[in-house]
């Protein structure tokens, strides 16, 4: 717990109440109105109070305006999972296409919805289930969201949101669990409106 | 007469190819000791924790993500499993007299899932025996394959491979009808091996394929 307690206290270092909170919801409307498709690098990181290292997973990342997501794991496992819509295709590297519906899977359906609405920058969509806390230092924003809903509560304690403040994109995503156990996401290599083929989206 | 002596005949044939350790020489009643199983434990090296791809089908639904397996003291095995993305499924704390539940989600939070979910990974992991040192049974064996029947409660058949080391098979059955089968399937006998498990009488299958952390 202790150890938990740490890392959770060592996930917001010197983070202030941000100065403004309008300024801020506009700039990030304004720069997501002006992606049209995101790429990067992804380092997931897993933090269980069982285990004192975190179990760390590493992949690419492809977004594309309106409702396109490419989630490709390639280290220690291969996985795919493309949302395209309310669809949502997962394979292995041994199984074939399996495709889901997004509300089969709550947390994942928090996670598709926040990303979707963060990189679209519609923060009134986050504002009617979460209530928000907004918070800075010198090179980042940082979004504290907390579950209005009780079901999603029992799964999510918050979600945090870190955005670059030189180009306003994701930078890191945290997502916490009421056990405290905490799953970190840190974008990187982050490529913009470069042109992505709709083939890298497709769902059969 | 004759008949019924050839029927007689073909029935025992039957039930002896068809027994868990047909083939095999009945050894009689010993003590068996926690290391002649080769159980898996032992491969959990200082870390004492494992981890695997796993999947599940359950009919005709599959979920796959990542399982974590952890001895935390010497009678406590940590079975979690998380989804790909990071999202935990369940949490268990198994000791051979008792099951918590440390977390679940709510579509498995059942009494009948979790007892059975309880069996499997009980038997997978060996935390029925694995804690006693010895323990009454019947062995049937050769030279290098043993099998070792157990009442864990139900009937347990064991198999292992005493010149690689390892436990290849257990086969389990409860009364009056289901159990289970698991195999064990050894790249290199010094690590984890994979992991099936296939429930008699229901269609529920786990892959467990074991994985190096980044």
């Amino acid at each position: 717990m202790l150890i938990c307690a740490l890392q959770q206290a060592g996930a917001q270092p010197k983070m202030k109440p941000m100065a403004d909170i309008p300024g801020f919801k506009a700039k990030l409307l304004t720069s997501t109105q002006q992606a049209k498709s995101m790429e990067s690098d992804f380092t997931q990181k897993k933090f269980l109070e069982v285990l004192t290292d975190p179990v760390i997973s590493i992949g690419h990342f492809c977004f594309k305006r309106e409702n396109l997501i490419r989630w490709e794991y390639l280290q220690p496992n291969q996985y795919l999972i493309i949302i395209n819509n309310d669809k949502v295709l997962t394979k292995n590297k041994n199984e074939k296409a399996n495709v889901i519906d997004t509300r089969s899977n709550r947390l994942f359906k928090e996670l598709t919805d926040m990303m979707m609405s963060c990189f679209s920058g519609n923060i009134k969509a986050i504002e009617k289930k979460y209530s928000i806390q907004y918070f800075e230092d010198e090179k980042q924003y940082m979004t504290k969201l907390v579950p209005l809903d009780k079901n999603a509560a029992a799964y999510l304690k918050n979600i945090d949101m870190y955005f670059d403040k030189k180009d306003m994109t994701i930078s890191k995503l945290m997502m916490v669990e009421p056990s405290n156990d905490y799953t970190e996401y840190n974008f990187t290599n982050k490529k913009l409106n470069l042109p992505i083929p709709d083939e890298k989206f497709k769902i059969n | 007469m004759k008949n019924l002596k050839l029927i007689s005949l073909i029935i025992c044939i039957l039930l002896s190819a068809c027994s868990a350790t047909g083939g095999l020489k009945n050894t009689g009643k010993h003590v068996v000791h926690r290391a002649e199983l080769f159980p898996l434990f032992d491969r959990l090296g200082e870390k004492k924790e494992a981890w695997f791809n796993i999947s599940i089908q359950f009919f005709k639904n599959e979920q796959s993500g990542q399982l974590l397996v952890k001895q935390t003291n010497d009678t406590t095995t940590l079975v979690l499993f998380m989804t790909v993305v990071g999202s935990k499924i369940f949490d268990f704390a198994i000791t051979p007299h008792d099951f918590q539940v440390l977390s679940c989600i709510d579509p498995l939070r059942k009494k009948k899932i979790l007892r059975m979910m309880e069996k499997d990974f009980r038997l997978m992991f060996c935390t029925n025996v694995i804690y006693e040192s010895s323990k009454a049974f019947i062995s049937k064996s050769d030279t290098a394959i043993g099998v070792y029947k157990l009442q864990v409660p139900g009937k347990s058949y064991y198999w292992v491979n005493r010149q690689k080391r390892v436990l290849t098979k257990i086969d389990h059955h409860a009364f009056p009808v289901g159990g289970a089968r698991v195999n064990f399937d050894y790249t290199d006998s010094a690590r984890m091996p994979k992991i099936h498990l296939k429930q008699k009488g229901i269609k529920l299958r786990f892959d467990l394929e074991p994985f190096k952390e980044v």
